[in-house]
């Protein structure tokens, strides 16, 4: 396929019975950009991201990521091929410490065989070091590193939406998928978080798609941006043109010069 | 330093551990042998139930069907070859002729449930819940079922005894001692941190590259293999089988014996299935002596509802036992 494009999305449509979540969706995205994806509830966002990370199998279209066809795979072989997701509600492994959340994580690439975990053989016990060093210093990119031992949901709300982001990086993906992370923070957070991504983009050469409602970030951070309206592509373009988008005004963001006036 | 220490106390505790299994083994009475060796099985169901259920969080309430199986094929394999040809005509000629010894069984015991785990599994592991309860329970029919009515094999209702008692403390405590370490191994391994990331969040640990049907299925076969080896122990301990002896009693006793030690802890399902052994024979005494049968099943409920109500997760949640619990208590540790 192209080589030109990271992710390259062809035709795709879903439907849950009637309704049609998607519809003749299509998106080519070069690698180290931001995209945004924005757009009223219920206009298949989340719905696009089940579909790109396996959870939702399409009626119809193709995706390709890296030059591979993966339109079908399960979630964990998207996962291993360096697709990597936060969840809009917040889905933690909350009885596991904040540790062993990552570490669990950064094992994707590793294959244990059984019988080495018996026998705790030297190579098992410092593939095992190293898994933990490397969570580590991955908690500490993210400040987390305090609260290493402690449950995932005695977190903070904030603490917890970090962690996740923590979890999707340790698979070490190439396309990093958010969705809504500035759900529920205030304007002090929301900063931190645009911080964080940029940094993270840097740290780890990353492609990041991201949901967000939170306009001032998505116009502050996306490099692109793509407006989802009833399933369908409503509007794509850079920000400053997506704002002066008339239908956009109209179906999403709203018309500042008429606000509260009606 | 610390690790060093554990390690010493570790030994220490088996040390004594065996020393006791060797003084009750050469000179214990029949009773005592028999109620440690029955602890020792019961360690052996309940940690393994706790792999499938506590660890990876399936729902199964069929495991005591895989110990059916376990029993029955050690049955089958140590049967004397005269009793073979008079009862069990449905087996081929070259079965009945043999005659094998524990270890064998126990293991031919172990890997059939497994494989047949691995069948079952598939289809069943596609369900989670109340839906995987149904129908693992309904697998715990069909094992009794068949064992039931497959005459020629089983003898039905009859059973099979005049099984010879090969098993005694040494072979159900190192079974028990194997199958703890073998567990607690898996859950700090790579594969545990799995299981524990699919009960916690099976989504959330498929789109962090885990494959959880297959994890789930890997613990439900490791449980089953386990929990079979148990009822190759039960077969040679009591010396006979029969399809009633592995069915919703022991389903149930094992599920409490788990739940009350906490589901997730593989020390907690250890120290709650010896507790409930010796509860259960004290309150047995207690029952003969004054005479009003069936009181010790009530009191058995009422302890297990008053775990329930105070202590939700269990005696020891889904924490392990850890030395440094005695710290607290002396500082000689």
């Amino acid at each position: 396929m192209n080589a030109d494009f990271l992710l390259k999305i062809d035709a795709l449509s879903v439907s849950f019975g009637g309704v049609k979540a998607l519809e003749n969706y299509k998106l080519s995205l070069p690698p180290s950009r931001i995209l945004g994806i924005i757009g009223p509830n219920g206009a298949g966002k989340t719905t696009l991201f089940n579909v790109l990370t396996g959870f939702i199998r399409p009626d119809s279209g193709h995706i390709h990521f890296n030059g591979q066809e993966i339109t079908r795979w399960e979630p964990y072989q998207i996962a291993r091929l360096g697709i990597s997701r936060s969840f809009q509600n917040i889905c933690l492994f909350g009885k596991l410490s904040v540790l062993d959340n990552v570490i669990v994580s950064c094992q994707i690439h590793e294959r244990t065989s059984f019988l080495s975990a018996l026998s705790k053989t030297r190579a098992y016990k410092k593939n095992e070091k190293a898994l933990r060093e490397k969570a580590w210093k991955l908690l500490c990119v993210f400040g987390l590193e305090k609260h290493a031992d402690r449950r995932a949901m005695t977190l903070a709300y904030g603490d917890q939406r970090r962690l996740e982001i923590a979890r999707a990086l340790a698979t070490a993906p190439k396309l990093l998928i958010i969705d809504e992370p500035a759900a529920g923070m205030n304007p002090n957070e929301t900063q931190d978080l645009l911080d964080l991504i940029l940094k993270l983009k840097e740290k780890f050469n990353l492609t990041i798609v991201l949901i967000e409602h939170n306009m001032n970030l998505v116009m502050q951070l996306c490099e692109y941006i793509q407006v989802l309206n009833y399933g369908r592509l409503a509007a794509e373009g850079l920000p400053l043109e997506i704002q002066q988008n008339q239908e956009v005004i109209d179906a999403y963001l709203g018309d500042t010069n008429n606000a509260g006036s009606n | 330093m610390n690790k060093n220490k554990h390690a010493l106390y570790l030994m220490i505790s088996m040390g004594l551990f065996f020393c006791a299994v060797y003084l009750l083994d050469a000179y214990g009475n029949h009773y005592y042998q028999r109620v440690s060796n029955l602890m020792m099985i019961y360690v052996i169901l309940t940690v393994s139930l706790n792999l499938s259920n506590g660890i990876v969080g399936i729902s199964s309430l069929g495991q005591i069907g895989f110990m059916s199986i376990g029993a029955y094929v050690s049955a089958i394999l140590t049967l004397p070859p005269g009793l073979k040809e008079h009862w069990l005509t449905g087996l081929p000629h070259w079965m009945s002729t043999i005659q094998s010894g524990l270890f064998p069984a126990m293991i031919l015991a172990g890997i059939l449930a497994a494989a047949i785990a691995f069948l079952v599994g598939i289809v069943i592991l596609r369900l989670q819940g109340v839906f995987a309860a149904v129908t693992t329970l309904g697998f715990l029919i069909i094992v009794k079922v068949v064992a039931e009515n497959w005459m020629t094999v089983t003898r039905g209702g009859r059973g099979i005894s005049s099984l010879p008692t090969y098993t005694n403390l040494w072979w159900t405590s190192a079974v028990a001692v194997i199958t703890v370490y073998v567990v607690l191994r898996i859950i700090r391994s790579p594969y545990g941190r799995s299981m524990l990331a699919v009960r916690e969040h099976d989504l959330a640990a498929q789109s962090i590259g885990i494959n959880a049907p297959r994890i789930r299925l890997l613990a439900f076969v490791i449980s089953a293999f386990f929990t079979a080896v148990a009822g190759a122990l039960w077969a040679n301990l009591i010396g006979v089988v029969s399809p009633g002896s592995f069915y919703l009693w022991l389903t149930l006793l094992i599920i409490i014996m788990m739940v009350v030690g906490g589901m997730g802890s593989v020390t907690g399902s250890v120290f709650s299935a010896i507790g409930f052994t010796i509860l259960l024979e004290l309150l047995r005494g207690f029952e003969n002596k004054i005479a009003v049968y069936g009181i010790s099943s009530i009191i058995f409920a009422i302890v297990f509802m008053l775990v329930i109500i105070f202590h939700p997760d269990g005696v020891m949640g889904d924490r392990e036992f850890s030395w440094d619990w005695f710290k607290r208590i002396t500082p000689l540790f």
